[in-house]
């Protein structure tokens, strides 16, 4: 059922504005916190001026706003059914947490989307590249699964 | 006053992607730990859905013609479909794939795709927020990196697989949604318990 929803409201999505994307999200963020530290980056690199203005500062923004909206919604629904709850990770955990992340943002770049827009966005709008992008993210996912089972047997020997 | 309208369309999208995904919880990330591990693939065969959901619709709005006439952004001349076909000038099916895998184990690594990291931030988890930090962090390091060389922002127009092979897209879609449909019967047969 959430799988032909989230089908449904991504078409009227494309429909009226563009599919949902969240890569942007971290561009934006990251953007952002270069504004407030170095102002000056952005007139200095034409790569980062051109993310900044025009088309692709409209397409980046929009696709952030989707992001903070995934989050506001999250917390909308998580709030009123009694689910949010601070939950603080362990030391472990938050290093995992961290890496993980950086090792997303590296196949991000080379992918040229996340898993969203490449198998949510790209993939129904028939994308070739694509193809090649989802079957690397389910053999990533298959090496990362028997890493994570081959750490907890190593805890558990210890 | 487009781009505001565009804006708010765009946050009501993300709040309704963020309550679905924080209701079904369904993130790739566990859907793919779920069938590897548990041989449990249900989470799995909603993305599959989803994607099939999605490309029959996707190819019914583009080519009924209700995306060139109802789409905001192409009326402040934006394609929002050329946005994704467009890529690197030097990027190859290898890098990709390769791309793919990195991000694949990193997603698990941190316990969760990038929707997923974002709908945990929406209910509280802390690690999400250092996911999205080293998420962050990766990405400014590598546009810094890229933005010091010197690389241009250039994007080379790309095409569907219909365009590419010349053929009626009714056609690929329906071939597309038969493998979906494949692949949700076979999962169902010999990836549970």
């Amino acid at each position: 059922m959430a799988g032909i929803l989230i089908g449904v409201v991504n078409t009227v999505s494309l429909t009226i504005v563009k599919p949902y994307s969240l890569s942007s999200t971290v561009v934006c963020f990251f953007l952002l916190i270069l504004f407030l530290v170095y102002p000056g980056s952005i007139e200095t690199y034409p790569l980062l001026y051109s993310m900044t203005h025009g088309t692709s500062f409209t397409i980046l923004l929009i696709a952030a706003i989707m992001g903070v909206g995934t989050i506001i919604g999250s917390f909308i629904a998580a709030k009123t059914t009694g689910n949010f709850v601070m939950r603080r990770p362990v030391r472990d955990q938050a290093i995992r947490s961290f890496v993980g992340g950086m090792l997303m943002s590296l196949g991000l770049f080379l992918a040229e989307a996340c898993n969203i827009g490449n198998i949510l966005t790209k993939l129904p709008l028939l994308v070739p590249f694509s193809i090649f992008a989802t079957c690397g993210i389910a053999v990533g996912a298959y090496i990362g699964v028997r890493f994570m089972l081959w750490l907890s047997r190593r805890r558990v020997m210890r | 006053m487009v781009i505001l309208t565009i804006s708010i369309i765009a946050l009501v999208t993300g709040i309704i992607f963020g309550v679905i995904f924080q209701r079904s919880q369904l993130d790739m990330s566990l859907a793919f730990n779920e069938a590897f591990t548990f041989k449990s693939p249900k989470r799995l065969m909603g993305i599959i859905v989803a994607v099939l959901t999605a490309t029959i619709l996707f190819s019914f709005v583009i080519y009924a013609g209700a995306v060139r006439n109802l789409n905001l952004l192409i009326g402040i001349g934006i394609d929002p479909i050329m946005v994704y076909t467009a890529h690197a000038p030097s990027l190859t099916p290898v890098i990709i794939f390769v791309g793919g895998i990195i991000f694949g184990f990193g997603m698990l690594l941190a316990g969760g795709g990038l929707a997923g990291t974002l709908f945990r931030i929406g209910e509280g988890y802390l690690a999400s927020i250092l996911t999205f930090l080293g998420i962050g962090a990766g990405v400014g390091l590598m546009l810094l990196l890229a933005a010091i060389q010197g690389a241009p922002m250039e994007r080379l127009p790309g095409e569907t697989i219909p365009e590419m092979l010349a053929i009626d897209p009714i056609l690929i879609v329906l071939v597309f949604s038969a493998l979906y449909l494949a692949l949700i019967f076979l999962i169902k047969k010999f990836g549970t318990r």
